[in-house]
């Protein structure tokens, strides 16, 4: 996708597939497969954030995992920097866990309730040996529980004593402890309130902006997506079905799938929701053993046609970096037809 | 379970579904309702002066954040909270006039399930893995209308092809791990619709679903109000849930309920400062550019401590030493549109420091315009 700069993260062709049976002779005589992503391609440009949207199951928190190699792809290529992640060894591993980090959905699970929140924070910065000093090491962790909005006397608490919300920004303390160049945001905000939500949204905002840091974005709630990212890109069944900036995704979404997935976020204004037109989808999504052929989408798409159940669409270039992969797609401005009555 | 030997049997008991409402009364009336827990840490005011009304064919919105005592409150109205350590501190319950929580466990049963019915957020834990759908489905309808198993089986095929479930012969022998999330939560529905309530009572019942199939499953639940009139007490914290089903909206804070209204006065003319927060805190769905949003300060509070003033006081933008040391008192207007804040009447206060919404922005316009022409319409027919 053409862009004069320098991407930080290039990812081209990334596929992972699970198997389906377990045990080793098993697992290998089996055909059966999980396609949990699908010739996903995209790049992220320092200081940007990327977003990946989906419904659950639709492979995105497997991309953000094979990226940082906590799982190995199965095929495909992903280059930070524009060295190759898969051909990395121990060494170079750790040094890219230390430009790229991970922040995780359940603050509740991803914080060791054993260690101080001044360990927790801490941690990163002693496995990379950063700061040998314990008194200076300290003296960082404070100033950084300062910048996500955590009372630098709480370093000695213990994670249960935070609410859910505090956790998180604790989370994203640990995270930032290196100054990594890329952070991979594993649906941040889900768990936490609405009012909560948007702190901590406008806290990673901040701190992209002070650090200059790039985020991958992964979350199902669109409207959140839209907020905080400038590209996003949309999956479904482990495979992209449509990428552009993010106006351009939300004004004039060319894929059937997106523009059902945005008239059925739920708008908190009654004469908007009342009046504008909405596309329910029928049925579930299909099951990732055993996709659909053709479009992944045309079980459940309202514009499918027989064509869709044979040939696979590609993810063509619908305008200047918008991409869809669909046969049919039309622009569908959902925003305008949404005051339409 | 099976085997209470009650089967078609209700005993001297008369169906209140069949009976009027008392003139002058709600179908539901809910009336400073406080539910308190007695804990080792303290007394943990879950439920802190409650009140309600709602009728046939009604949908109530209770939105608040987690903690705010929204389930707690139709815990207690289902009488499914353990006392100790729960204990009701004063207020009453009516159903159909006579109160619910003075009724004995055995009375209590036969209204739930048969009169107030509930489902809710995960529908993998309150479905019994062990036993088939249609078992399941049977065991309400066998026991409070006296259905034989037969009848029950039939009746289930019926209420699964009622909710969307294809192939329901086969679903009702088939077990809950064979279904989908929202699979799940429409059985859960079947289930809950299986007598005919008054009332069902839904918490958070889209909250572990997708958009797409949580948008199905909201318009099941209005078409299944449409069909057979039953009240909706909708509970969640999401204000875009009940937009577009929502009545009437109560919004709770720590236990107690800061604003109640209309849902267009929830939405478009809120008086309560938490409310605005609410809505401030929500990205905008339809934005040209990027702007920060406006969170609340601070966090929820202990509903352990006994703050003096006002619960929201401490993340309330507007406070003053009045609203931190003198609990406000309820501001009603000429609606029956309510709201605990010391500057709820002030008109000039409000005016000022709400949010704007897209009647007031103008934006979009269009909608404005064809909501007044249909006002106007409305009130020349």
């Amino acid at each position: 996708m053409s862009d004069p700069r320098t991407p930080l993260l290039h990812v081209e062709h990334l596929c992972k597939e699970f198997p389906v049976e377990s045990g080793i002779i098993a697992s290998r005589m089996s055909s059966k497969k999980v396609h949990a992503v699908n010739d996903v391609s995209f790049d992220i440009y320092p200081g940007e954030t990327f977003g990946l949207v989906g419904e659950s199951g639709c492979g995105k928190s497997t991309t953000g995992r094979c990226i940082m190699r906590l799982i190995d792809p199965t095929s495909g290529l992903v280059e930070f920097e524009g060295r190759d992640v898969g051909k990395m060894g121990r060494r170079e591993l750790k040094q890219l866990r230390r430009d790229m980090q991970f922040i995780f959905q359940d603050p509740y699970a991803s914080l060791n309730p054993r260690m101080t929140i001044g360990e927790i924070v801490s941690e990163p910065l002693i496995i990379h040996r950063i700061m040998p000093n314990r008194e200076e090491r300290l003296a960082f962790v404070r100033e950084l529980l300062d910048v996500v909005g955590l009372n630098p006397e709480h370093i000695n608490r213990y994670p249960h004593e935070f609410s859910g919300g505090q956790r998180q920004r604790v989370g994203i303390a640990r995270a930032f402890a290196l100054r990594p160049k890329l952070i991979i945001c594993d649906e941040p905000v889900s768990a936490l309130d609405v009012s909560i939500q948007a702190q901590v949204l406008n806290l990673l905002t901040d701190l992209q902006r002070e650090y200059g840091t790039a985020y991958l974005f992964i979350a199902h709630d669109l409207s959140v997506v839209q907020h905080i990212s400038d590209h996003v890109a949309v999956m479904y069944l482990g495979s992209m079905m449509e990428y552009s900036d993010w106006k351009t995704l939300y004004d004039e979404p060319h894929h059937p799938y997106t523009q059902s997935l945005l008239s059925a976020v739920p708008v908190p204004d009654p004469d908007i929701q009342r009046s504008r037109r909405r596309i329910i989808l029928r049925g579930d999504p299909p099951s990732p053993i055993d996709p659909p052929s053709g479009c992944l989408f045309h079980t459940r798409c309202p514009i499918a046609r027989p064509h869709c159940s044979e040939e696979v669409p590609a993810l063509d270039r619908v305008a200047p970096g918008h991409f869809c992969s669909c046969h049919f797609a039309e622009p569908d401005p959902i925003k305008d037809s949404s005051v339409k009555l | 379970m099976f085997g209470f030997g009650r089967k078609g049997e209700t005993g001297d008991w008369v169906d209140l579904k069949s009976q009027p409402v008392p003139e002058g009364r709600h179908l539901l009336e809910v009336d400073d309702l406080k539910m308190f827990f007695h804990t080792q840490d303290g007394v943990v005011k879950a439920v802190n002066g409650v009140s309600y009304t709602l009728d046939r064919g009604e949908t109530l919105g209770v939105v608040g954040e987690s903690g705010s005592g929204k389930s707690v409150t139709s815990l207690t109205i289902m009488g499914l909270i353990d006392m100790p350590p729960g204990r009701i501190e004063g207020g009453d319950v009516l159903y159909r006039g006579r109160s619910l929580l003075a009724m004995s466990e055995e009375e209590m049963e036969h209204i739930r399930g048969n009169d107030i019915a509930m489902i809710f957020q995960d529908p993998m834990t309150s479905l019994n893995p062990v036993y088939t759908i249609g078992r399941q489905l049977s065991e309400g309808m066998m026991l409070h209308l006296g259905y034989n198993r037969q009848q029950a089986l039939q009746r289930s095929v019926e209420l699964l092809r009622m909710v969307g479930i294809p192939n329901a012969e086969q679903r009702v022998k088939g077990y809950p791990h064979e279904l989908s999330g929202g699979m799940r939560q429409r059985v859960m529905i079947a289930m809950a619709l299986a007598c005919d309530p008054d009332i069902l009572i839904a918490d958070e019942p889209t909250t572990a679903l997708d958009v797409t199939i949580q948008a199905q499953i909201i318009e099941l639940m209005q078409e299944m109000q449409e069909k057979n009139g039953n009240a909706i007490i909708m509970i969640t914290h999401d204000l875009g849930v009940v937009a577009d089903i929502a009545d009437k909206i109560m919004v709770m804070y720590a236990g107690q309920p800061v604003e109640f209204g209309t849902a267009d006065e929830i939405f478009y003319s809120p008086i309560h400062p938490y409310t605005w927060g609410l809505t401030r805190s929500i990205p905008d769905p339809i934005m040209d550019e990027k702007k920060p949003l406006t969170p609340i300060k601070g966090n929820p509070p202990s509903l352990v401590s006994t703050a003096l003033g006002c619960a929201f006081a401490p993340r309330c933008p507007y406070a003053t030493d009045r609203c931190r040391s003198e609990r406000p008192p309820t501001h009603v207007t000429g609606t029956g549109h309510y709201a605990r804040c010391h500057f709820a009447h002030d008109a000039a206060f409000v005016a000022a420091n709400a949010p704007a919404t897209s009647r007031t922005k103008g934006r979009p316009e269009r909608v404005a315009e064809a909501v007044t022409r249909h006002a106007e319409g409305g009130e020349a027919s």
